[in-house]
């Protein structure tokens, strides 16, 4: 039984259209052109509980508004959506109960108030109980490192606690849905990490279902098994993210170095390489190949190098998701 | 997993009550405009009060309204004009203009509401001034104090002017769904809606025409209707009629807020993404 369910949904804006050449300004005022654009364009999907979702795209290709949809902020112009089996935009306030937001780019939290005291307003308004709200903050307040900065007013905090803050008030209240526009958007590497372990834990601690969105690749690398890739307002793919590698990617990459005395043998090596695998990076001691695991086995060309070269040091990677999507993005195809 | 949430239980979220809170912050978070703004009722008082000295001249009274009635009709219409201050058009708009209304609108308390709320506060943090506005006014101008009967029926229409104050304001504060950029229309409500409303010039003096607009029209209830009454230009039936009229555009305007909000909602662009 899916939690979340789009069916076709469509968004129109319509904005007046802007008139060129000579007194533009003042022509604009008096013309009654419009123009549509189609941000969403028939775009359907089910979520299972306890998912969670990449969505991903390109700037300007829907993903926000997707979200503004399912959140019960925008009113689709076609289609059907509901979210724990209710229409988010006719029972706006029923769905926020089920739902947590965040929003990478603005704040849920009240400039002038410190964060416990804005955390305290938003149990209030969840209608939490004085036990449950105490648990929920405990809870929060040390999976998310919040104590050295609950008293500060929220306009002080740097982004990564802010961040934080938004995380921690849009799960206070338990909700079993959480909606995440661009959550890592500007952060350093270790607030990050902080805010996908967090996301990761409460997946599997609450079975919380996530709808993710981010143009960071380690976000998706880390917490989605599956991704919805959207472009243009329409879903170019829709499925495991290893279905995806292997379609695009079904290669590996095996970084290798030498020691000392190897130098001149591991020209030798790349001079005469086994089927399947070709150079990628090759630089004195160090070389890189690249690999079809269909036609070589990984242990046979490791092999194949360790019988000529002393081998120092080496690793064994999956290609990036970031050259996979850019090819997606690049096509703008559905990927079937 | 429908949770549908009874009417009471929706009025009533307490977090309403923490909204209220931040409009009275909001009233003295910006000291400075408050300062102009009680500034700015007495100025305005002395200054009309000049001119309809100059009008009256010798004159003890000009059709039938004593110097008196008349200086006591624009004090308190100097403090209707302070208590009825509505901030939630420029609120509406800066939340539109910023984006920020896209996070209002996934609270458990409905946009409108949490504006009203917000609103509220704002007035009654705006009230405890009264404390300094009404004296001020009392030396400057003259506050005759009606009977008691007649007070009662100025607070009740004083009420409901409030509410007429306020929903005038809402709908040109939702206006900016469709406009995004609301100054003009902003101003031009403040400044035909000042005039119509009896700010300047009681309709009693208004010439026929221009009076028979302004009875059209809904300002005269915001500040003209319980000024009237209170200083007992509006009596017996003529008091009735002022309520009525009150009444019913508070009804007319809020019906018409409604429905502008159901289609708001279909119209909101959410800007910077």
């Amino acid at each position: 039984m899916p939690i979340i369910h789009a069916n076709h949904v469509i968004k129109d804006f319509t904005r007046t259209k802007a008139v060129e050449g000579r007194f533009s300004a003042v022509r604009t005022l008096f013309t009654r052109e419009q123009e549509t654009i189609r941000a969403v364009d028939g775009v359907s999907f089910s979520i299972d509980e306890g998912e969670i979702v990449g969505y991903l795209g390109p700037n300007g290709a829907g993903k926000s508004t997707t979200i503004k949809m399912l959140t019960g902020i925008l009113v689709p112009s076609d289609g059907e959506i509901t979210v724990a089996g209710i229409v988010p935009w006719e029972h706006r306030e029923a769905n926020a109960m089920n739902i947590g937001v965040v929003f990478g780019q603005r704040t849920q939290l009240w400039w002038a108030l410190p964060l416990q005291e804005s955390l305290r307003l938003i149990g209030r308004m969840y209608r939490m109980s004085e036990a449950d709200y105490r648990r929920s903050m405990d809870q929060l307040t040390e999976l998310l490192d919040m104590g050295p900065f609950l008293q500060t007013p929220v306009r002080q905090l740097s982004l990564g606690q802010r961040m934080r803050g938004d995380l921690a008030a849009a799960v206070l209240y338990r909700p079993p849905i959480l909606f995440l526009d661009e959550p890592t958007v500007g952060l350093d590497i270790v607030a990050k990490e902080r805010i996908r372990s967090f996301i990761e834990e409460l997946n599997r601690e609450r079975k919380t279902t996530v709808l993710l969105t981010t143009h960071d690749l380690e976000d998706v690398e880390r917490l989605c098994k599956r991704i919805i890739i959207i472009d243009q307002g329409r879903v170019l793919f829709d499925g495991q993210a290893t279905d995806l590698r292997q379609r695009f990617a079904p290669t590996r990459l095996v970084d290798v170095t030498v020691s000392g005395d190897g130098v001149a043998r591991l020209d030798a090596v790349i001079r005469d390489l086994p089927d399947g695998v070709t150079v990628t990076a090759h630089d004195g001691m160090r070389a890189s190949f690249e690999l079809v695991p269909e036609r070589i086995a990984v242990s046979e060309l490791i092999g194949a190098i360790a019988a000529q070269v002393p081998i120092a040091d080496l690793a064994v990677r999956e290609p990036a998701m970031e050259g996979i999507i850019r090819q997606i993005y690049e096509a703008r195809e559905v990927v079937r | 997993m429908i949770a549908r949430q009874s009417f009471a239980e929706r009025v009533l979220n307490p977090g309403l009550r923490d909204v209220f809170r931040m409009g009275v912050r909001r009233t003295y978070a910006f000291r400075m405009w408050l300062y102009l703004g009680i500034l700015q009722v007495f100025f305005q008082l002395l200054l009309v009060k000049a001119v309809w000295k100059a009008v009256y001249g010798s004159d003890a009274t000009v059709d039938g309204i004593s110097s008196e009635m008349m200086l006591t009709y624009l004090t308190v219409v100097g403090i209707i004009n302070f208590m009825i201050y509505p901030i939630l058009a420029d609120e509406i708009h800066e939340r539109i203009e910023e984006g920020q209304v896209a996070v209002d609108m996934v609270r458990p308390i409905g946009f409108v509401r949490q504006m009203l709320a917000l609103e509220l506060g704002h007035s009654i943090g705006r009230w405890a001034l009264l404390i300094v506005v009404v004296p001020g006014m009392l030396l400057l101008g003259s506050l005759t104090p009606p009977s008691p009967g007649t007070f009662l029926l100025f607070l009740l229409s004083f009420a409901l002017a409030y509410v007429v104050g306020i929903e005038i304001w809402l709908l040109v504060g939702l206006s900016a769904f469709w406009l995004l950029n609301i100054g003009g229309m902003r101003s031009m409500v403040g400044l035909i809606g000042g005039f119509f409303a009896g700010s300047l010039i009681p309709l009693w003096f208004m010439p026929g025409p221009l009076r028979a607009l302004a009875e059209w029209l809904p300002f005269q209830s915001i500040a003209y209707l319980p000024a009237a009454i209170y200083v007992g230009q509006a009596t017996g039936n003529e008091l009735w009629r002022a309520l009525i009229v009150q009444g019913v555009w508070a009804v007319i305007l809020g019906i018409a807020a409604s429905r502008v909000w159901a289609r708001a909602q279909n119209r909101l662009v959410v800007q910077g993404g």
